[in-house]
C-alpha cells in the first residue's frame, strides 16, 4: 500500500491464531482457529470504516487486535506512523489516549459499582489530567456533549436505559480527546428508533471533533448510513474493500453480492422484485478453514482454481480492493440474475 | 422523570435519594426480618463477649468483691457446696448467701450462666479471625490466580487442591501432642517456649486458630477465584485497559468491588462452620485448656454427668445453636439482597 500521509492506521498482514490446547500440566497444542487471518486495512484520517461480516468472522477481533488488547500473532499496526508493535507496555499506554473502544454490550462495559462520573472521570484520572475540579468539569462537559443530563453525575449505570448507556460509553471513549475511535458494534443491542439516535451522535461528533472511527456491525443498512468505506470480512479475510456506494451499487465479490441482497428494501414495490442469492451452509469452522479461498466452500460460481490458489487481495479498480480470482475471468464474478429470486424461497 | 421534576421545587437539579448498588442490598436487607432478627443477635452475642466481665452473675447479683477475695474469674469461681445446682438455686456457701444460679451450676459448682457468657468470647474470637484471615488471604489469593490466568492459574489452584486434601484435623493433633511432650521433657527450645506461651495466654486458643487460618482460606480463594475470572471477561474492563490502567488498579478498583459481595456472603455463611470446629476441637480435648469456657468444652463437661445433671448441657447447646443459626441467616439474608436476579432494578 501506498504511504499516505492521510492515513491514521495502517494495518498490514494482521493474524490473530488462537492456540486448541488439550491437558493442563503438559498442553500441547491439538490445532489453532484462525479468527483474523492476513488481514491489511488502511483508515484514513477523519473517515469512517465499516466492517461487516458474519459472526465469528473476526471482526471484533481485528478491532480489538488494533488497540492491543489482543496480543496479535503477527502482524504491523502503523498509528500515526509509530509502528505498535514495537513500543513496550509504557510507551503504549501513552498512546492509549488517542485511540479508544466503544464496546457492543453496554451493560457488561461499565462497571455497576461506579457511578456516571466515575466511570467517565476514569480516563482522566489515569493519565492524570488535572485536578478532581477539573476532572469533575471535564466530566459534565462530555455529559452535555452526548446528551446526558449533568444532574445524573450520581447515578449508577442499571438506573439508565440501553441508549443511554450507550452514550455513557461514549462519553467515556471522548474524555481523552481521541483521535481514533473503535465501534464494536456499537448499536447491535439497541432499539431500532435508539440506534438511528446513537449512530447520528456518532456521526455529529466526528463532525464536530474530526474523529476516525473504525465502525464494526452485521447490520448493513446501518453500515451503508455511517460510512465512507466498508470492508466485508469473510472467516477471518477481508474479501472486498471499497467506497460505501461503489460497495453496495456494485458489489464485486460474490459473497458481497450475496450480503448486499440480503438488504430489505423499505419500499414493497421494489422489496417485492428484490433478488436474493441464498448461501447455501453454514460459514466453516475457522479452525479448519477451507484451501486456496476460504469463500469456495460456499460461492456459487466457484471454480478449480479457488480451491487450489489462495486470491489476491488487489485493487481492481481504484480505491476498490477485492479478493476473487473470477473477477479476472470472462464471466466475471457476477451471480447470474436467475440463481435465486425471492419469491422462489416461500 | 419528568414526574420527579414537576413534583420538585422549581430549582433546576430534582432532589432525588441517591440510589448506590450497596444502599439497595442494604435496603434489601433490612426487609429481611430474620436477616435483621440475627444482626441484632449476633450485635447482642459480641456485646457480652465485650461485656462478659459486667454481665456474669457475680457481679450483677453484686458478688464481685467474693471474686476478687477469691482471685478466681467468673467463669472458674468454684463452690462444691453447689456442684450441680438446679436453674435458679440458690447458693449453700456461706461467702454467695443468696446468689442465685439463674442456670443451673456444673459438677464442679461454676456458675452456667457466667460459663456461658465466657464462651461467647472463645466463639467470636475464631469467628474473627477465622473470617479476617479467610477473607484477607483467601480474596488476594484468589483474585490473584484469577487475574493471572494460565500456568499461574493453575499451579496457585493445585497449591489450594493440596491443601484441601491434607487432613488438617491429624495435623493439629500432632502438633499439639509433638508441643505438649517436649514441654513435658523440659527440653524445649526457645521458639517451642514461645508458642507454647503464646497459647498459654490465648487460653490454648493457638492452635485452633491456626488450624482454622490454614483451613478458612481456602474455599475463599476458590470463589474469589471463579468470582474473578467471570468479572475480569466483562468488557469494563477491557475498556479499562483500553484506557490504559495497570493491572493493580484494575485489580482493586475494577474486579475487587464486584467480587466483593459474593464473597461476604460465602464468608457469614462459613462462619458457623468455624465456630463448630472449634466446639468439636474442644468437644474431643484438643481445644481451649480446662478452665477456659468454652461452648463445646462444656457441652463435653455436661455430656459426661448427663444422667445426674441434664440441665447443664442446655445453656452451651442453645447458644451454640443460636449462634449457628443466626449467621446462617444472616449469610441468606446477605446472598438475596446482593444477588442482582432477585433485586427489583
Amino acid at each position: 500500500m501506498v504511504a499516505d500521509s492521510n492515513i491514521l492506521v495502517r494495518v498490514e498482514n494482521l493474524k490473530k491464531y488462537f492456540p486448541i490446547t488439550r491437558g493442563w500440566l503438559f498442553s500441547r497444542q491439538v490445532g489453532t482457529v484462525k479468527a483474523v487471518d492476513d488481514v491489511s486495512l488502511d483508515i484514513r484520517q477523519g473517515e469512517t470504516l465499516g466492517v461487516v461480516g458474519e459472526s465469528g468472522c473476526g471482526k471484533s477481533t481485528t478491532g480489538r487486535a488494533i488497540l492491543q488488547l489482543h496480543k496479535p500473532t503477527s502482524w504491523h499496526v502503523f498509528f500515526e506512523d509509530v509502528d505498535l508493535t514495537t513500543l513496550n507496555a509504557a510507551e503504549l499506554r501513552a498512546l492509549r489516549p488517542k485511540m479508544q473502544m466503544i464496546f457492543q454490550d453496554s451493560v457488561a462495559a461499565l462497571n455497576p459499582r461506579h457511578s456516571v462520573g466515575k466511570i467517565i472521570g476514569e480516563p482522566l484520572v489515569i493519565h492524570n489530567v488535572g485536578t478532581a475540579r477539573e476532572v469533575h468539569e471535564r466530566v459534565i462537559e462530555l455529559m452535555e456533549m452526548v446528551g446526558l443530563k449533568p444532574a445524573w453525575i450520581k447515578r449508577f449505570p442499571h438506573e439508565f436505559s440501553g441508549g443511554q448507556r450507550q452514550r455513557i460509553n461514549i462519553a467515556r471513549a471522548l474524555a481523552l480527546n481521541p483521535n481514533f475511535i473503535v465501534c464494536d458494534e456499537p448499536i447491535s443491542a439497541l432499539d431500532v428508533s435508539i440506534q438511528a439516535q446513537v449512530v447520528n451522535l456518532l456521526k455529529e461528533l466526528q463532525k464536530q471533533l474530526g474523529l476516525t472511527y473504525l465502525f464494526i456491525a452485521h447490520d448493513l443498512s446501518m453500515v451503508r448510513h455511517i460510512s465512507d468505506r466498508v470492508a466485508v470480512m469473510y472467516l477471518g479475510k477481508v474479501m472486498e474493500l471499497a467506497n460505501r456506494n461503489d460497495l453496495f451499487r456494485d458489489p464485486l465479490h460474490p459473497y458481497t453480492q450475496s450480503l448486499s441482497s440480503a438488504v430489505p428494501v423499505p419500499m414493497p414495490k421494489h422489496e417485492r422484485r428484490r433478488r436474493r442469492f441464498i448461501l447455501k451452509g453454514d460459514p466453516p469452522s475457522p479452525s479448519n478453514p477451507p484451501s486456496g479461498c476460504v469463500f469456495h466452500t460456499r460461492c456459487p460460481l466457484s471454480v478449480e482454481m479457488c480451491v487450489t490458489t489462495v486470491p489476491e487481495f488487489r485493487e481492481l479498480r481504484p480505491d476498490h480492493f477485492v479478493a476473487c480470482h473470477l473477477t479476472d475471468t470472462e464471466t466475471g464474478s457476477k451471480i447470474p440474475e436467475q440463481t435465486v429470486l425471492a419469491s422462489e424461497l416461500t | 422523570m419528568a414526574v420527579v421534576e414537576q413534583a420538585s421545587k422549581p430549582s433546576t437539579v430534582p432532589q432525588r435519594r441517591e440510589r448506590t448498588p450497596l444502599g439497595d442490598a442494604i435496603q434489601q436487607l433490612l426487609k429481611n426480618k430474620l436477616a435483621v432478627g440475627s444482626i441484632i443477635f449476633i450485635t447482642g452475642l459480641i456485646l457480652s463477649a465485650i461485656l462478659a466481665g459486667f454481665l456474669n452473675g457475680y457481679f450483677l447479683q453484686g458478688f464481685q468483691a467474693e471474686l476478687d477475695r477469691t482471685s478466681q474469674p467468673a467463669y472458674a469461681k468454684q463452690t462444691l457446696q453447689d456442684n450441680n445446682a438446679r436453674p435458679g438455686e440458690k447458693s449453700e456457701n456461706p461467702n454467695l448467701q443468696g446468689f442465685v444460679y439463674w442456670l443451673g451450676a456444673d459438677n464442679l459448682g461454676r456458675d452456667l450462666w457466667s460459663r456461658t457468657l465466657y464462651g461467647t468470647r472463645v466463639s467470636i474470637a475464631v469467628a474473627l479471625v477465622a473470617g479476617t484471615v479467610s477473607l484477607i488471604i483467601g480474596i488476594a489469593y484468589g483474585l490473584i490466580s484469577g487475574y493471572m490466568g494460565g500456568r499461574v492459574d493453575d499451579l496457585m489452584m493445585r497449591v489450594v487442591d493440596f491443601l484441601y486434601g491434607m487432613p488438617l484435623l491429624i495435623v493439629v493433633i500432632l502438633m499439639q501432642v509433638y508441643f505438649k511432650s517436649l514441654q513435658r521433657r523440659g527440653d524445649e527450645s526457645g521458639l517451642v517456649n514461645f508458642i507454647l506461651d503464646i497459647d498459654k495466654s490465648m487460653g490454648g486458643m493457638f492452635f485452633i486458630f491456626v488450624v482454622l487460618g490454614a483451613l478458612s482460606w481456602l474455599s475463599m480463594a476458590r470463589i474469589a477465584r471463579g468470582q474473578t475470572l467471570s468479572i475480569k471477561q466483562k468488557e469494563f474492563v477491557e475498556a479499562a485497559r483500553a484506557t490504559g490502567v495497570k493491572p493493580p488498579r484494575i485489580i482493586f478498583r475494577q474486579i475487587l468491588p464486584n467480587i466483593l459481595g459474593p464473597c461476604i456472603v460465602q464468608e457469614t455463611l462459613q462462619i458457623p462452620g468455624y465456630i463448630l470446629t472449634e466446639a468439636f476441637l474442644s468437644f474431643i480435648g484438643l481445644g481451649v485448656n480446662a478452665p477456659t469456657p468454652s461452648w463445646g468444652i462444656m457441652i463435653n463437661e455436661a455430656f459426661q454427668g448427663l444422667r445426674s445433671s441434664p440441665h447443664a448441657l442446655v445453656p452451651p447447646a442453645v447458644a451454640l445453636t443460636l449462634t449457628v443459626l443466626a449467621f446462617n441467616f444472616l449469610g441468606d439474608g446477605l446472598r438475596d439482597a446482593f444477588d442482582p436476579r432477585l433485586r427489583r432494578t
